[in-house]
């Protein structure tokens, strides 16, 4: 069923995520002493690190949308190059924001960014989920364009 | 504007060449950027930001519940139910699908997962009934489309979310064009029925009409919870995401045991991965909006509109033709974000509601899906009945017309759309 471990460790994470946004409901709704903006805050920053990382999986599982109708009028030769480059446009895109996303992390990081809520949460922790996932995305973009180029070579 | 329409024409290449959408349209924006001199920075920056918000949550939240809907039995049980209510008429079948579907879509915000919970079960009892197959197969990928109209809907957070306008008031503005398109449905196939002659069973007994509704009653109680949430004033639209996936799953698992707990992990990272694709596409659109504000390309084209003397109708007509024929080639989402930041600034211009607006390009979104040769409702279907797709669009072309129908309709009487929000919020 998981064809890639981003997914897996994504759909943990949405699960926590879930749980722990509908507790910070409950507590509001019963003026616990525990509700209060940190729950949104880490929940927010769970789901931002879920979702992405799950973009790895899509590349991994090939979900990523995209309008394939006229590749598939076109021949094999074609196909086999349109894909090449399709991979190599999400690997340069994907390393691309990498690379950006790294930058946003060492800035956030440089200026003590935090978090609104008392946790005080360092916001640099919600930026790494863009460097870390993008690189994650990278590697099957990576994986998939050695993928084509094998089995050209093998036909 | 040169550059604009260049740039647009780029895009459209790469996407034709099949690349996937978030690539094509964020790699060419993020070219354009540089060659602007932003920094990457400000790129990184302005790709996740956006996620910084609750509302973010509502869509793989929302995606979630769809999810469970769709393998959970809770569609099952929705059919049922009105089965009883629909079934004995004319046609009941089809009509049972259309009332399913309006209730299944006032939880599910998703128009595959929609149509995909209802054709598992009703194309084949339909084709049991002697039912012919194209029709039955038109009638689920058609009313498999309300699931994005009738709140709550993942585009209408979407857009809400790039607009900066109340998704609150973009959910009710969805409720009276959704019942609209459920009622020109469910009035052609009472037309189709009586003229083709198509079976008529016989009523219920009250001991199986009671059942049925009795079953239904945690799947109907799903869709008050949101709407009693929301416009109760007791959760946001996130928090009424939460509870709708929660829900799901809860019912799925104790209620209607169409799946085990073994079955939790896997689904919910299913939904994950279809709603990562949908947040990769919506943080390209961000940066492609980004660029079109720094080289002040909208203000562009607001001096050229006026230039040109455009007139608010002409404006909707000529975007509708616009989307009708991107959304023949283009995904639905991809054609929203791409026209959007660009379309913006113009409503204040033309006096057109954002509201108004959104519901239009919905409408076009359901149209997209249900047009060759990409409407991706066609190939769930064709998939589910092993049907060839030229069946699944010989049966969808009559619901084509009527939902052009309904888009001419909700373009040129605003207020079937701003009735509603106007009423609850003033």
């Amino acid at each position: 069923m998981f064809r890639s471990i981003e997914t897996r460790l994504g759909s943990l994470i949405m699960l926590g995520a879930l749980l722990l946004f509908l507790s910070g409901m409950v507590f509001r709704l019963i003026s616990s002493p525990l509700s209060g903006g940190w729950v949104s805050e880490v929940s927010i920053y769970l789901v931002a690190w879920g979702l992405l990382l799950s973009a790895a999986g899509c590349v991994a599982t090939n979900e990523h949308v995209r309008a394939d109708f006229f590749l598939q009028l076109m021949g094999p030769k074609f196909r086999y190059i349109a894909n090449i480059l399709a991979s190599v446009a999400g690997l340069a895109f994907c390393s691309a924001l990498t690379w950006f996303g790294y930058q946003v992390v060492e800035f956030s990081l440089a200026w003590d960014e935090r978090g609104p809520s008392y946790l005080q949460i360092p916001t640099a922790w919600f930026y790494a989920a863009l460097p870390v996932s993008m690189a994650a995305c990278s590697l099957r973009y990576l994986m998939e364009l050695w993928r084509h180029i094998r089995t050209k070579q093998e036909t | 504007m040169t550059v604009l329409v260049i740039a647009f024409l780029i895009l459209l290449a790469l996407l034709f060449l099949g690349l996937p959408i978030f690539a094509a349209l964020g790699g060419l924006s993020m070219i354009l950027l540089l060659f602007g001199h932003t920094p990457g920075v400000s790129i990184g920056q302005v790709a996740i930001d956006k996620l910084n918000a609750e509302t973010i949550l509502a869509i793989p939240f929302f995606v979630i519940a769809a999810q469970f809907m769709e393998r959970g039995g809770i569609a099952k049980s929705l059919i049922d139910m009105a089965e009883v209510w629909l079934g004995w008429l004319r046609g009941g079948l089809a009509l049972t699908c259309v009332g399913a579907t309006t209730v299944f879509a006032a939880v599910s915000g998703s128009s595959v997962a929609t149509a995909l919970a209802m054709a598992t079960v009703l194309v084949p009892a339909m084709l049991a009934r002697g039912y012919n197959r194209p029709f039955a197969l038109g009638v689920v990928g058609a009313s498999g489309t309300l699931g994005i109209l009738i709140p709550p809907s993942i585009i209408l957070i979407i857009f809400g979310l790039i607009a900066e306008t109340s998704i609150p008031r973009l959910f009710l503005a969805g409720i009276i064009p959704g019942l609209l398109q459920g009622l020109l449905f469910a009035a052609f196939i009472l037309f189709y029925a009586t003229v083709k002659k198509l079976p008529r069973p016989d009523a219920p007994d009250f001991r199986q009409f009671l059942l049925a509704n009795i079953r239904a009653v945690p799947a109907l109680a799903l869709p008050l919870v949101i709407f009693v949430g929301i416009y109760g004033g007791y959760t946001t639209i996130a928090e009424a995401a939460a509870l709708a996936a929660f829900l799901s799953i809860i019912v799925s698992l104790l209620i209607y045991r169409g799946c085990s707990l073994r079955d939790v992990i896997p689904a919910t990272g299913k939904a994950t991965r279809r709603s990562a694709s949908i947040i990769m596409i919506v943080v390209a659109a961000l940066l492609f909006g980004h660029w079109l504000t720094e080289t002040r390309m909208p203000a562009q084209l607001v001096e050229s509109v006026i230039a040109i003397d455009l007139k608010g109708w002409q404006f909707l007509l000529m975007m509708n033709v616009a989307m009708l024929v991107l959304g023949t080639v283009l995904e639905g989402l991809a054609i929203v974000l791409i026209t959007l930041p660009l379309v913006l600034p113009l409503f204040a211009e033309f006096g057109i509601e954002p509201v108004h607006y959104a519901i239009i390009v919905v409408i076009n979104i359901e149209l997209a899906m249900l047009t060759p040769p990409v409407g991706l409702n066609l190939f769930v279907l064709s998939g589910v009945a092993k049907a060839p797709v030229s069946e699944v669009i010989r049966g969808i072309l009559p619901f084509l017309f009527l939902m052009l129908l309904l888009l001419l309709l909700v373009t040129f009487f605003p207020m079937l759309s701003l009735w509603l929000p106007n009423q609850v919020f003033g």
